[in-house]
């Protein structure tokens, strides 16, 4: 994991997990290929990632299927519209795992891993405080990027 | 034998492919024997300490024809010497005042203590070089093959005459050594061209197995060749993907993650991705 400074201002292109003493963004660039027929090619979208949690921050490049962001998209839409229960996103080449454990009152429990296959020694664990408010800006954001890159089919 | 990876032959009783220094077990994506005297290790690259590795565990985009093989260019990149890995190696030897950069530049220590870049040294794969010129490309640099070259290593190719004879052209000269770390950083690939960047390769069908761009682009990023896939994928525990249509198959050197059908999307059984350890 390459340490640097994290971004404070989202691109359009950026979903944003924030709290209380933490920060987890996936900015989406691009598909990751263009014009191919192929379904699973199709749908890669280049993305890089930038945790902060408490002291430590670091970022890395990630590859996520478009349809890995829709699933992510329905678990937290519909854990929001109820305020319960947990979101559980983990991209398919395992590079990030995230969970929203919502706790009631609007509050909700952040906790991920990232295990950046460029670097296998270096994984970082975190945890964070949120609520519903930045969750929900969260899903606005989520709904922006699958907008701008949907699944091609 | 049979003639068979990289057009090597295979011995039919060991399975073994015959690359003139050492055999390569394609099985293991291994050498069976350590390279001579770990030419290629440097301290700042872990990679390069496997000496069993076959060309840095990367098959899909590297071959080694000759077991090794190194290219040794003027400062411009030009005027380059192919030389076998014996042949670089008593070069080396023979030398006293030089040492090679992380990023393959070669530089000698002149007698005020400054540095005087004279050339780089770069471990070169024959087909690519015989593409890139097909492709008008003057010459392809390695960046990671270039670490391997030599560390600390003597060069003073103009008065020791070890290359006499076969007239390469060398002008060396003197430079500085500042800016090679950036240099080493830069991942494995055409100069100048990340290896990870994506999109790189197309569908293709290896072994009968049908691989999308994506899986062969994450082979040749981690290091793995083929019949890894094909071991995790014959002796893996195969459970249901996280997404409908996918399986994931895990196995001891790592997962593979299968997909025919995604959303109702209709497509021949092909490998994703792969997760090497």
């Amino acid at each position: 994991m390459l340490f640097s400074s994290v971004a404070s201002e989202p691109s359009l292109n950026e979903v944003i997990f924030s709290g209380a003493g933490g920060r987890v963004s996936v900015e989406v660039s691009d598909y990751e290929r263009s014009g191919t027929p192929d379904f699973h090619d199709a749908n890669w979208l280049i993305a890089s990632v930038s945790i902060s949690a408490g002291s430590f921050s670091g970022s890395f490049a990630i590859s996520i299927g478009t349809y890995e962001l829709v699933e992510l998209h329905r678990q937290l839409r519909l854990a929001l519209d109820a305020l319960v229960g947990t979101v559980s996103f983990e991209n398919m080449e395992t590079d990030l795992a995230l969970t929203v454990e919502f706790q009631g009152n609007g509050k909700a429990r952040i906790a991920g891993e990232a295990r950046p296959h460029s670097s296998p020694a270096g994984t970082l664990a975190f945890a964070f405080d949120s609520d519903q408010s930045y969750l929900a800006l969260t899903l606005e954001q989520l709904s922006a990027i699958l907008r701008r890159f949907p699944v091609k089919k | 034998m049979t003639e068979l990876f990289t057009g090597k032959e295979r011995d039919a009783e060991t399975g073994l492919d015959y690359f003139g220094a050492r055999y390569m077990s394609a099985a293991q994506g291994r050498f069976t024997s350590p390279d001579p005297d770990n030419l290629g290790s440097i301290k700042s690259d872990p990679q390069s300490w496997n000496m069993y590795g076959y060309v840095r565990n990367n098959p899909l985009r590297f071959t080694d024809e000759l077991g090794l093989n190194y290219s040794v260019c003027d400062t411009n990149g030009k005027n380059c010497a192919d030389l076998t890995d014996s042949q670089y190696n008593d070069y080396l030897k023979s030398s006293s005042n030089i040492y090679q950069t992380a990023g393959g530049s070669l530089y000698s220590v002149n007698q005020d203590g400054s540095d005087t870049k004279v050339g780089s040294a770069t471990y070169y794969n024959e087909k690519d070089v015989a593409g890139a010129a097909q492709i008008g490309a003057s010459q392809l640099l390695i960046n990671e093959f270039a670490k391997q070259a030599v560390l600390n290593a003597g060069f003073n190719l103009g008065t020791r005459g070890l290359f006499a004879g076969l007239s390469y052209g060398f002008r060396l000269y003197r430079a500085s050594q500042a800016g090679e770390a950036a240099i080493a950083a830069t991942p494995v690939g055409r100069l100048g061209s990340s290896f990870n960047a994506a999109g790189n390769n197309g569908e293709q069908l290896i072994g009968g197995r049908l691989y999308s761009g994506h899986a062969l682009d994450r082979l040749q990023e981690r290091g793995a060749v083929p019949s890894v896939v094909e071991d995790i994928i014959s002796s893996g525990t195969r459970s249901p993907g996280r997404y409908p249509g996918t399986t994931e198959v895990k196995g001891a050197n790592g997962t593979v993650i299968l997909g025919g059908k995604l959303f109702g999307v209709a497509g021949a059984e092909k490998v994703i991705t792969v997760i090497p350890k």
